[in-house]
C-alpha cells in the first residue's frame, strides 16, 4: 500500500434522525471526510448484526449506526 | 380523497382556513385534511414551523425538535389536500359560518417554490448582511434566505422592505443599493454590470451626475448621505484599470436598423441597448465628436475627454455605430433614413441653443454665449476672452463656463446670479468649488444692460433684486430693486441662462408634432411621437435636463423601439409603482461621510486637469458600508445569475388570493415578550444578557455556535449562568399579569441541556413559584434538582449591573436570610413570556372577533376554542399561554369544532389523484434507469456528473443512465415518464438531493409513468456528498458513484408492494361516561357518526357531578345537565351504563369490545375506533390528621359544602388550606395541576360569602398558570394570606380538645405561626383510576409511572395511544381541569375522524409478514414488538395483522428463525447496497 | 426447552482451523429460540468466520444451513449428502444434537459450536434461566413448584441456610433466595406446614448416567414385535 490508508465506513441511519442530520450537515454546508457511505433505513430498529457483518464482509472497514 | 365518507352539501364548504403555520396550525390542518376537507394554511412567514422550529430541545423528554417538527413539515407540504398560502394574511372575511369568504394578500416572495430546489446558491452571492431573526439575532442571514435549513416550503424566500429611496429617486432607477453592496463587497464587476442594466456611462455620471439619489439618501437623515455617485466613478474607474471590461454578449441579431439622432446620453444610451438586444442601430452626429452635451458641453476638468471617450468606446463595441460629423437635416433627412432601411427613429438632439438675456448690448464682440463657450473650449477652439469675465447665471453651466473663462486665460471671473444662494440649481460641489479657485459669485444681481466700447463690450450694468415672499408654490421671485442699477467693468459677458432646442432640422415639411417651447412632442412613457416609428428623447423632448435624465430616456426609447419593431403592446407595465422602503433610523451609530480628494486650487487653477480625485479600495468599501440597506433585498440580481433554476423573479407584486371555506381555525402563535420594555435587565444593552429563544438558538447544534454554549460577548464558555423567571409575566408594570406557562419549564429544561452540553456549567434559576403542572414535569424538575444540579433561587432580580471589563453581570437578590445579595455571573438568559403575535391584532379586527385585554383571543371557560363569531375557532398560544402538548390537543380539538360545522360538506373538495394501471413485472429482468443530477451547478461543481452517469450506464441491469440539469424540474419529470415507456424500464434510480424531501416527488412521476413506487431507489449525492466534500471533488465524484452503485444494487432487489383497502367500522367505542367521554360521544355524533358510551357507574357524569363551578365561576352543574341532555335524544349514541369492559381485541378499524351489561349479560360491540376516558379520582388524604375530625375536609368537600350553601360554610371565621396532599412526593411524584386553581377558587367563594373570614392558603408554589394567575393576584389583593412552606418543614396538624391546631414554618418570617382555624382544607390529589393497572393489561395499553396512562408521544401525540385507532383523553391522561378535558375530548374525536372519516383503510405496504413454514412460535416477535402487533394465532404460528403493523422491522431483526421479513427492507434488499460497496 | 450459548469466536476458530470446507449446521429448536444456534446465529457465525478468515488470508469455504432438531434423525438424514461434501460440520446444537450429528455423519468431524448450559425458561426477551437439573426425581411438589436443587446454589432440600438476606441469595444480590421464594409461595398456597417436614437426603441414584428412557406406550409396535420376537427366541 503505498498511499495513505482510507477506511471505507458504512453508516447505517435512521430515516427521521440520523439521516436528517446527515443532510441538515449539508445545507449547512459543513465538511467531513467523505470516506462515510451512508444506508438509509426507515428506523434503526430494524439493523440486523448480519448487515453490520455483511457490510465488514465486503469490504467496509467500519460500520457504525446512528439513530 | 374516493376513500372518505362522502357527505355534501351545496350550502356548507367542505373547507377550512387554517391561520398559522406552527405547530398548532399545522396538526389542526393535517387533522382536517385527514378527515376529508380541503385546507388552506394561511401562514405570515415565509416557511411553516413556527417557533417550535426554533427551539432545540422539548421537556420533558428533551427530545429534539426540529426532529419531531421536520416529519410533520413534510407531511403538511406533501399533502395533496393541504394548501400552503405563505408570505400571506387574512385581509377581509364576509359571509358567515359553513360559508365565508376570506380575502387573503399574499405577499410576494420573489421565488418560484415550484422552480427552487433550495440549493442556496443564491445566498453566497447576495451582499446583503441581515440580523437573523431566526436565531435571535445571534447571526446574520443575507436579504436572501431560508427561515432555517429544513424550512417548509422548502425554498428561498427574499426580504425587501421596498424600494430604496435612491433607487426611487434616481431618473434611471439603478439599482443602487445593489451595487453600493456590491461595492461594500468588493465585487467590482458585478456593480458595474448592475449599473449598467439602466447605465450604459457610469464613468461619466460617477463625475457629473447630479445625483438625487444622494439627496434622498435615508442616511441624509442621520448624518450625511452615502457618497453614491463617487462609489459609481470609484467602480467605474478601478474595473476599467483592470481591464478586459466588455459588454455582455448581445442577444441574436434580428438584423433591424434603428437611427439615432444625436449622440448625446439619450441617444448613446438607446443605441446600447439596442445594439444589446440585438438590433443595429446608428448613431447620426452633427459635431465632430461624439458624446453631446457630455464631450461638448462638460468641461474636461469635471470630465476628462479619455473617460467619456473609453464609454463611447465601450458602447461602440457592443455593436453600436456612430457616424459624426453627420448633421441630419437638408443633405440626410429624416425621410432619407427610412428609404435607407432604419425602420425606427430616435431623436435625441440636444438643448445646443444658447437662450439670450434679452438685454441692450448682447450683439457687441465679446459677449459669448455659455453653451458656445464650453463646446470650443472642448473642441481645442482659441477663446477670444477677456480679463475680467462676467458669467450671468446660476446653473452648472455657468459655473462651468466661469470656471473654463478662468482656465482659459480671463484674469477674474465673476458671477451674476439674481437670486440667492439657496435658490441656486447649480450642485454645491460646483458652487464651492469655483468659489475655491477664486471665482466671484454676486447674489440678487441681474444684467439689465451691456455696455460696448467699439463694438466690444466694456461693462455690464446690473441691477439688485430682492426676494418677493413664496408664492403658491413656494418659489420667490426676485424682482428688481428699483434704482439700484450699477455697472460693472468687465471685458466679456457669457450669458449660461439656459438652452433650448434647435428643431430646424426637421425642417419645415416635418409632420413631428412639437411643443410650444420648441420641444418636441412625445408620449410620456413611450416616448413615441405622433410619427410612427420615431421616438424622441433627452433634451429634445424635457428640454434641459440632466445626463442621468437623458440615459434614463435613452433605455426607455430603445424599450419602446424593440417592442414597436417586434409589434408588442408599447405600454403594457411601462408605470414605474415603487413603494418606498421605509427604515428607522432609530439607534444607529452615526458615521461621517468619506470624502474624495480633490486637486487644491492651485494644482488646478490654469488647468483641465480632472479636479475630483478617486476614493482608495479602502475608502469605498468604508463608504459602501455605511449604506442602511434600506430595502433589505438591494435588487443588485446577482441571485438571478446565480440561479440555475431559474426561480427568482424579482418583478412579483402582491396579489389577493379569495378562499371559500366553511370555517376558520387560528393559530397564529405567540411572540417571545420583548425583554427591553424591562430596561432593568439590561437586555439589549448588556451583551450577555440573552432572552430564553436566544439562548435556545445558543443550544442548538444549528445556532450560531453550532451548539456550543459561548457567550455574545466574547464567545467564551460560560460557567455561572442565570436564568430569570417571570420576564413579562406575572408583571403588572409592563401590563403582562398572566403566567407564561411555559417559562419555568424551558428554563429547567435550558439550564439541564446546557449542562449536558458543558458539565461545567453552573446554572442557577431564580424564580417567584416554581410551575410545573404539566404531565411528567414534576420529575422532570426534581431531577433538574437531583441529578442535575441545577440551583433554584426563590427571589425576586431587582437589577442587573454589567463589570465593564469582563461583561460579567451582577445581579442583586434578597438571600434566604433577607439579605441583600450579590451574585455574579457570566451570563444571564431572561426567561421571557409570551405575548400574542403583533399581527393579532390587526386580524381580530378584520375577522371581527374579540380579544382580552392582553390581546389574546376571548372565549369562554366552557366553550374552549370557541371564538366570539360562529365558524372562527382558535387554538393554541393565541388562547392563552400554553406548552407543546397542550397547543397540539387545542389543535385537534378546533379542528373538531370545525369540521364539525362543516361535517356535512365532509370530502366534498377533497382531490385525489389518478395514477394509471401499473404495469406488472411478470417476472421480467430488471431494466434500470438512473437519473443523476446536476442540482444546477450544487452537484456539478463538486462531482463529474458526465462521468457518474458514463458510470452508471455500465452497471448491471442499467438500461439508460442521464444526467439532468435539475432532475426534479417538471420538464425532467416528463422526460423521466417519456424515457421509461420508451426503453421499457421497470426501476428507477435518482441521484440527486435526500430522499427526505425528494422520493414522494419522484415516485409520484414513476407512479405516472406506470411503475409501482417501491421500485425506486434515491442516491443523496447533493446533502451528504457534494455539499459536505466540497474541497475534495475526486471523492465526492468516488463517492458518488458507489453511492449510485449501491442504489442500483438495490432497486434491482426490490419489490413492487400494494397496499389494498380494509374496510372499517363508522362507529367509535367511548369508555367512561365522564365529561371527557361524554364530550367525545357527542363530537363523534355531531361529526354524523356513532359512538358507543360505555361507563361502569350507574349513571353517567363521573367527577362532574361533584364539581359545581369552576374559577372563573362558570356553572358546571348546569354543563353536565346540558350533556346528559344531549346525550338522551342524540340517537346516534348508544349509552351503557353499570357497564364493564371484559373482553378486547382487533386492531384499527376493526375493534371487537365484549362489555358486561348492568342487566347481567353480555353484548360483543364491533367498533373502529377507542375512546378511552376514563377519568381519575379524588385522593382521600391520610395526613394531616384527616379524618379525625369533621372540620377537616377535602377541596372537593368544601366546593360542595358553598355551593349547597351549607350552613357550616357560613360563619366561618377562619379557614386553613394545605396544598399537595398527595401531589409532588416519592411514589406520586407529579402535580395535580387543579388544586392551586381549586383553592384560590374556594377561597375566593368563602370571601364573598363572608369578607370577614381569614383564608390561610399553605403552599409549595402557587401554581395559578396562565390566565389563573389574575385570580390569584385578585386573592391576593382581597386579603387571602399564602403561607409558603418547605417539603421538609410540612405543617404540623394537631386536633387538641375538638380543635384544629396548625403550625407552618413561615420561612419569610423566619419562624413558626399557629393557626387555629374553623376548618382545614387539604388540597388533594387526582389519583387514576384504581383498575388502571387492571384495564391497561386488557386493552394494552402502558401506564406512565404515576398510574395514568401514556400516550403515544408526549409532544405532537398527546391524544393518541401509539396503537392507531385509540385515543385518550380526560383524567385518564393526567390531570386536568374542565376546559382542558373538554378540549382533550373534542381533540381526540378530530383524531379518530381521520379513521373514520375514511370508507376503508389501506394496508400493506412496508410491513412485516411472517413466514409460517419456518415460524417456531418463539414469541420473540411477540416479545419485541413496540406496539404489540405480533399474536400466536390459531395455526399456532405468529401473524401481524398488516393494518396494525408499524413497519419497524423490529421482529424482523429479532426473529431468531429469520421467519419475519420487513417488506422494503428484507435482508436481501438492505444488504444489496452494501454487498456492491467495494466492487468498482 | 435446552438453553445453550454460542462459544466464543476464538475458541470456534481454532477448533475448524484446519478445514478448508465447512458446514455449519444450525437447529431450529431449543437453541434458536434461546438465540444461540438457530438459523440467524448461523449466519451470523458464518459471516464472522469468513471476516476472521479474510483478515488471516485463510480460503474456507463455508456452507450455511439449519435444520429443524438435530436430536432427531429424520431431521438429519436430508442433510447428510450434503455434509457430505465438507470436511467438517460446525453443529450449533447442543450436545445431544451434536452427538447424534456426528453419530449420523461418522467418521465426519462434528464440532461444536456452542455450550450446551441448562434446562430452562425465557424471562424475558433475550433473559433465560435454569428451572431443571434433570435430577430424575422431582420435588417440586413439597416446594410449592420452586425448585431448591436447581434454584438454590447450594442445592439444599432443609433450608434456606444462614445466608439468606431479604430475600436474595448470599451468593450475589441479584438472586432471589430460592427458599425465600418457596416460603412466600407455600405461604400463599397455605401449606407452610410443608417446612416442617425434614427431607431425607435426596436420592441421586435415580439421577443414573447416561440416562436413556423408553416408553413403551410410544415404542413402534413392530419394534415390540421384535422384541418380543427376541424374547421368546
Amino acid at each position: 500500500m503505498g498511499e495513505a490508508f482510507e477506511p471505507k465506513v458504512v453508516a447505517f441511519c435512521c430515516h427521521y434522525c440520523a439521516y436528517s442530520a446527515a443532510d441538515l450537515a449539508g445545507s449547512m454546508r459543513m465538511e467531513y471526510s467523505p470516506n462515510v457511505r451512508v444506508v438509509k433505513l426507515m428506523c434503526t430498529g430494524k439493523v440486523d448484526t448480519i448487515h453490520l457483518l455483511k457490510a465488514i464482509e465486503d469490504g467496509a472497514d467500519a460500520v457504525f449506526v446512528a439513530g | 380523497m374516493s376513500n372518505a365518507v362522502k357527505q355534501q352539501d351545496t350550502k356548507k364548504v367542505g373547507a377550512v382556513m387554517v391561520v398559522g403555520g406552527g405547530i398548532c396550525g399545522m396538526q389542526s390542518a393535517l387533522d382536517l385534511a385527514n378527515s376529508g376537507f380541503k385546507v388552506y394554511l394561511v401562514e405570515e412567514t415565509s416557511s411553516i414551523g413556527g417557533r417550535m422550529s426554533q427551539l432545540d430541545k422539548t421537556f420533558p423528554t428533551n427530545d429534539c425538535s426540529m426532529c419531531m417538527i421536520s416529519p410533520k413539515l413534510i407531511e403538511v407540504s406533501k399533502h395533496l389536500n393541504i394548501e400552503l398560502i405563505t408570505n400571506a394574511q387574512v385581509q377581509s372575511l364576509s359571509g358567515e359560518a359553513g360559508n365565508f369568504k376570506v380575502k387573503v394578500l399574499k405577499k410576494p416572495r420573489y421565488i418560484d417554490v415550484t422552480k427552487c430546489s433550495s440549493c442556496g446558491d443564491c445566498v453566497q452571492v447576495c451582499p446583503v448582511v441581515q440580523s437573523s431573526e431566526f436565531e435571535g439575532g445571534l447571526t446574520t442571514r443575507k436579504a436572501i434566505y431560508k427561515r432555517y435549513p429544513q424550512a417548509i416550503p422548502s425554498a428561498f424566500a427574499i426580504s425587501k422592505r421596498g424600494t430604496s429611496p435612491c433607487k426611487i429617486a434616481c431618473p434611471a432607477h439603478i439599482s443602487v443599493q445593489g451595487y453600493v453592496a456590491l461595492i461594500a463587497q468588493g465585487k467590482y464587476k458585478e456593480a458595474l454590470n448592475l449599473i449598467r442594466e439602466e447605465n450604459p456611462l457610469p464613468a461619466v455620471c460617477g463625475r457629473v451626475c447630479t445625483h438625487p439619489c444622494e439627496t434622498k439618501c435615508r442616511r441624509g437623515q442621520l448624518d450625511e448621505p452615502i457618497s453614491i455617485c463617487h462609489l459609481k466613478r470609484f467602480v467605474a474607474d478601478e474595473v476599467r484599470a483592470g481591464g478586459q471590461d466588455k459588454p455582455p454578449s448581445a442577444l441574436p441579431s434580428k438584423n433591424k436598423k434603428v437611427a439615432i439622432v444625436g449622440s448625446g446620453p439619450a441617444g448613446l444610451s438607446a443605441a446600447y441597448y439596442l445594439a444589446l438586444w440585438g438590433y443595429k442601430p446608428t448613431v447620426f452626429e452633427a459635431l465632430p465628436v461624439a458624446g453631446g452635451m457630455m464631450a461638448v458641453g462638460i468641461p474636461a476638468y469635471r470630465l476628462p475627454k479619455d473617460i467619456l471617450n473609453a464609454e463611447i468606446d465601450f458602447i461602440k463595441s457592443a455593436g453600436v455605430e456612430i457616424k459624426t460629423n453627420t448633421p441630419i437635416g437638408k443633405s440626410l433627412s429624416l425621410k432619407d433614413l427610412k428609404a435607407q432601411g432604419y425602420e425606427a427613429t430616435f431623436i435625441a438632439v440636444g438643448a445646443h441653443k444658447n437662450n439670450k438675456l434679452g438685454v441692450d448690448g448682447e450683439a457687441l464682440k465679446g459677449v459669448i454665449p455659455g453653451v458656445e463657450l464650453l463646446r470650443d473650449a472642448a473642441l481645442g477652439k482659441s477663446l477670444s476672452i477677456g480679463q475680467r469675465v462676467a458669467v450671468v447665471g446660476g446653473g452648472n453651466v455657468a459655473i462651468d463656463a466661469a470656471r473654463t473663462a478662468l482656465r482659459s486665460g480671463a484674469k477674474s471671473v465673476m458671477i451674476l446670479y439674481r437670486r440667492s444662494r439657496q435658490e441656486m440649481p447649480a450642485n454645491d460641489e460646483e458652487i464651492l468649488d469655483a468659489e475655491e479657485e477664486g471665482i466671484e459669485i454676486r447674489y440678487l444681481v441681474a444684467p439689465t444692460r451691456i455696455i460696448g466700447a467699439d463694438d466690444k463690450v466694456s461693462a455690464i450694468e446690473c441691477v439688485k433684486m430682492k426676494l418677493t415672499e413664496p408664492d403658491e408654490s413656494g418659489r420667490r421671485k426676485p424682482v428688481p430693486l428699483e434704482g439700484s442699477e450699477f455697472k460693472i467693468d468687465i471685458d466679456s459677458v457669457i450669458p449660461a441662462i439656459g438652452q433650448s432646442i434647435d428643431l430646424s432640422f426637421l425642417g419645415s415639411e416635418s409632420s413631428i408634432e412639437v411643443n410650444r417651447g420648441s420641444t418636441i412632442k412625445a408620449d410620456k412613457l413611450t416616448l413615441q411621437t405622433n410619427v410612427p416609428g420615431v421616438f424622441a428623447g433627452g433634451d429634445a423632448v424635457l428640454g434641459p435636463a440632466t445626463v442621468i435624465e437623458a440615459i434614463a430616456e435613452g433605455k426607455e426609447a430603445a424599450i419602446s423601439i424593440d417592442r414597436y419593431l417586434s409589434g408588442k403592446n408599447p405600454h403594457d407595465g411601462r408605470e414605474r409603482n415603487f413603494t418606498e422602503a421605509e427604515v428607522s433610523i432609530k439607534d444607529i451609530e452615526k458615521l461621517p461621510r468619506k470624502q474624495t480628494p480633490k486637486l487644491s486650487p492651485e494644482e488646478r487653477k490654469r488647468n483641465f486637469r480632472e479636479v475630483a480625485l478617486n476614493f482608495s479600495a479602502e475608502e469605498a468599501k468604508a463608504e459602501a458600508e455605511r449604506c442602511l440597506s434600506c430595502g433589505i433585498c438591494s435588487e443588485c440580481y446577482q441571485c438571478m445569475i446565480a440561479c440555475q433554476a431559474k426561480a427568482i423573479n424579482h418583478a412579483m407584486k402582491e396579489e389577493v388570493v379569495d378562499l371559500d371555506v366553511g370555517a376558520v381555525v387560528l393559530a397564529p402563535g405567540f411572540e417571545p415578550f420583548d425583554a427591553t420594555i424591562k430596561p432593568e435587565y439590561g437586555y439589549g444593552r448588556m451583551q450577555n444578557v440573552v432572552t430564553s429563544m436566544q439562548f435556545e438558538r445558543i443550544l442548538s447544534a444549528s445556532g450560531p455556535y453550532q451548539g456550543q454554549v459561548r457567550r455574545p460577548s466574547d464567545g467564551k464558555h460560560p460557567v455561572k449562568i442565570a436564568w430569570i423567571q417571570c420576564v413579562g409575566s406575572r408583571d403588572e408594570t409592563c401590563g403582562r399579569d398572566y403566567c407564561s406557562s411555559v417559562c419555568c419549564m424551558y428554563a429547567t429544561k435550558e439550564a439541564i441541556i446546557a449542562k449536558e452540553h458543558a458539565s461545567e456549567i453552573q446554572p442557577t434559576i431564580f424564580f417567584i413559584d416554581v410551575r410545573a403542572h404539566g404531565k411528567g414535569f414534576e420529575r422532570y424538575y426534581e431531577s433538574a434538582k437531583n441529578r442535575f444540579g441545577v440551583r433554584y433561587v426563590k427571589g425576586i432580580i431587582s437589577g442587573i449591573k454589567e463589570l465593564q471589563k469582563s461583561k460579567n453581570l451582577v445581579l442583586e437578590y434578597t438571600g434566604e436570610d433577607n439579605q441583600k445579595v450579590q451574585e455574579e455571573f457570566d451570563m444571564v438568559v431572561l426567561s421571557v413570556g409570551m405575548v400574542p403575535s403583533a399581527s393579532t391584532k390587526d386580524l381580530a379586527q378584520k375577522l371581527a372577533i374579540d380579544l382580552d385585554r392582553f390581546g389574546f383571543c376571548k372565549t369562554e371557560e366552557l366553550k374552549p376554542n370557541i371564538t366570539s363569531r360562529e365558524g372562527i375557532y382558535v387554538a393554541g398560544t393565541f388562547d392563552a399561554p400554553m406548552d407543546i402538548p397542550e397547543s397540539v390537543m387545542h389543535a385537534s380539538s378546533a379542528a373538531c369544532l370545525a369540521s364539525q360545522a362543516i361535517a356535512a360538506a365532509r370530502g366534498a373538495l377533497v382531490t385525489e389523484k389518478k395514477y394509471p394501471q401499473e404495469t406488472e413485472l411478470n417476472g421480467k429482468e430488471p431494466r434500470v434507469g438512473v437519473f443523476v443530477c446536476r442540482c444546477g451547478t450544487n452537484i456539478a461543481r463538486v462531482v463529474d456528473v458526465p462521468s457518474v452517469a458514463a458510470y452508471a450506464a455500465t452497471l448491471p441491469y442499467v438500461v439508460h443512465a442521464e444526467e439532468n440539469l435539475y432532475t426534479c424540474s417538471t420538464d425532467t419529470q416528463a422526460k423521466i415518464i417519456k424515457v421509461i415507456k420508451e426503453k421499457d424500464i421497470n426501476r428507477v434510480v435518482v441521484a440527486s438531493c435526500s430522499p427526505r424531501t425528494h422520493e414522494p416527488l419522484f415516485q409520484d412521476t414513476i407512479r405516472e409513468a406506470g411503475l409501482n413506487r417501491f421500485l425506486f431507489e434515491m442516491a443523496n449525492i447533493r446533502d451528504q456528498c457534494s455539499w459536505v466534500h466540497a474541497t475534495h471533488p475526486v471523492e465526492a465524484t468516488e463517492k458518488s458513484r458507489d453511492l449510485v452503485r449501491m442504489a442500483v444494487a438495490r432497486v434491482v432487489n426490490l419489490e413492487p408492494l400494494h397496499e389494498s383497502p380494509a374496510p372499517i367500522k363508522h362507529n367509535a367505542l367511548v369508555i367512561g361516561g365522564g365529561l371527557a367521554g361524554m364530550t367525545a360521544a357527542l363530537g363523534i355524533a355531531s361529526q354524523g357518526f356513532e359512538a358507543v358510551l360505555v361507563e361502569k357507574e350507574k349513571e353517567l357524569g363521573g367527577n362532574l357531578r361533584h364539581i359545581y363551578y369552576t374559577l372563573d365561576g362558570a356553572d358546571t352543574q348546569a354543563l353536565l345537565a346540558s350533556l346528559l341532555a344531549q346525550i338522551r335524544k342524540e340517537p346516534k349514541i348508544k349509552v351503557y351504563t353499570g357497564a364493564k369492559i371484559e373482553d378486547f381485541s382487533g386492531y384499527v378499524g376493526n375493534y371487537r369490545t365484549t362489555i358486561s351489561t348492568a342487566s347481567g349479560g353480555t353484548e360483543d360491540i364491533e367498533h373502529g375506533v377507542v375512546i378511552l376516558a376514563t377519568g381519575g379520582v379524588e385522593y382521600k388524604p391520610a395526613e394531616y390528621q384527616s379524618g379525625k375530625s369533621d372540620k377537616i375536609l377535602t377541596q372537593l368537600d368544601l366546593e360542595k359544602k358553598i355551593a349547597k350553601g351549607d350552613a357550616a360554610a357560613k360563619g366561618l371565621k377562619s379557614v386553613v388550606m394545605i396544598q399537595c396532599v398527595g401531589s409532588r412526593e416519592e411514589a406520586h411524584m407529579y402535580c395535580s395541576r387543579v388544586c392551586c386553581n381549586q383553592a384560590v377558587m374556594n377561597a375566593l367563594k368563602l370571601k364573598e360569602k363572608n369578607p370577614e373570614v381569614e383564608v390561610y392558603v399553605l403552599y409549595r408554589d402557587i401554581r395559578t398558570f396562565g390566565m389563573n394567575e389574575l385570580k390569584y393576584r385578585e386573592a391576593r389583593d382581597k386579603g387571602i394570606t399564602f403561607i409558603r412552606f418547605d417539603v421538609e418543614k410540612k405543617p404540623d396538624v394537631k386536633i387538641q380538645d375538638g380543635k384544629v391546631e396548625v403550625k407552618v414554618f413561615d420561612s419569610v418570617l423566619g419562624t413558626d405561626i399557629l393557626l387555629e382555624p374553623d376548618m382545614l382544607v387539604l388540597s388533594s390529589a387526582i389519583r387514576p383510576q384504581p383498575d388502571a393497572q387492571e384495564f391497561s393489561s386488557k386493552l394494552k395499553l402502558p401506564l406512565t409511572q404515576d398510574g395514568f396512562y401514556m400516550e403515544a408521544h408526549m409532544k405532537l401525540r398527546p391524544l393518541d395511544f401509539v396503537n392507531d385507532g385509540m385515543y385518550l383523553c380526560g383524567l385518564a391522561h393526567g390531570p386536568k381541569s374542565i376546559s382542558e378535558s373538554i378540549s382533550q375530548a373534542r381533540g381526540a374525536v378530530s383524531r379518530a375522524m381521520t379513521i373514520l372519516s375514511k370508507l376503508y383503510l389501506m394496508v400493506g405496504g412496508v410491513v412485516s409478514v411472517v413466514d409460517s413454514t419456518r415460524c417456531v412460535a418463539c414469541l420473540t416477535c411477540v416479545r419485541s414488538c413496540p406496539f404489540g402487533v405480533p399474536v400466536i394465532n390459531d395455526d399456532k404460528v405468529a401473524y401481524i395483522e398488516p393494518a396494525a403493523c408499524q413497519g419497524c422491522g423490529i421482529c424482523a431483526s429479532a426473529c431468531p428463525r429469520k421467519a419475519i421479513k420487513l417488506r422494503h427492507y428484507s435482508d436481501a434488499q438492505v444488504m444489496a447496497k452494501t454487498s456492491v460497496l467495494c466492487s468498482t | 426447552m435446552i438453553v445453550g450459548e454460542r462459544k466464543p469466536l476464538n475458541e470456534i476458530k481454532e477448533k475448524v482451523k484446519d478445514y478448508k470446507k465447512l458446514l455449519i449446521l444450525g437447529c431450529g429448536t431449543c437453541v434458536a429460540v434461546c438465540m444461540a444456534g438457530g438459523e440467524k446465529e448461523v449466519e451470523l457465525l458464518a459471516s464472522q468466520l469468513r471476516i476472521a478468515n479474510g483478515l488471516d488470508k485463510k480460503e474456507v469455504e463455508i456452507k450455511e444451513a439449519t435444520i429443524q432438531r438435530q436430536c432427531d434423525k429424520e431431521y438429519i438424514e436430508p442433510i447428510v449428502e450434503l455434509a457430505k461434501k465438507y470436511d467438517a460440520v460446525l453443529s450449533l446444537a447442543c450436545g445431544a444434537g451434536v452427538q447424534l450429528v456426528a453419530d449420523m455423519l461418522e467418521p465426519m468431524p462434528v464440532i461444536p459450536g456452542l455450550n450446551t448450559r441448562f434446562i430452562g425458561i425465557a424471562e424475558e426477551e433475550g433473559k433465560w434461566s435454569e428451572r431443571c437439573r434433570a435430577c430424575g426425581n422431582c420435588v417440586l411438589g413439597e416446594y410449592g413448584g420452586i425448585c431448591p436443587i436447581t434454584r438454590c446454589p447450594k442445592s439444599i432440600l432443609n433450608g434456606p441456610c444462614g445466608g439468606s438476606q431479604g430475600g436474595k441469595c448470599e451468593t450475589s444480590k441479584e438472586r432471589d433466595c430460592a427458599w425465600a421464594l418457596i416460603y412466600n409461595r407455600l405461604a400463599k398456597q397455605g401449606k407452610l406446614e410443608n417446612l416442617y417436614k425434614v427431607a431425607p437426603p435426596k436420592d441421586f441414584r435415580t439421577q443414573d448416567f447416561p440416562a436413556r428412557q423408553v416408553n413403551e406406550n410410544y415404542v413402534k409396535a413392530t419394534k415390540t414385535e421384535e422384541k418380543e420376537a427376541t424374547a421368546k427366541k
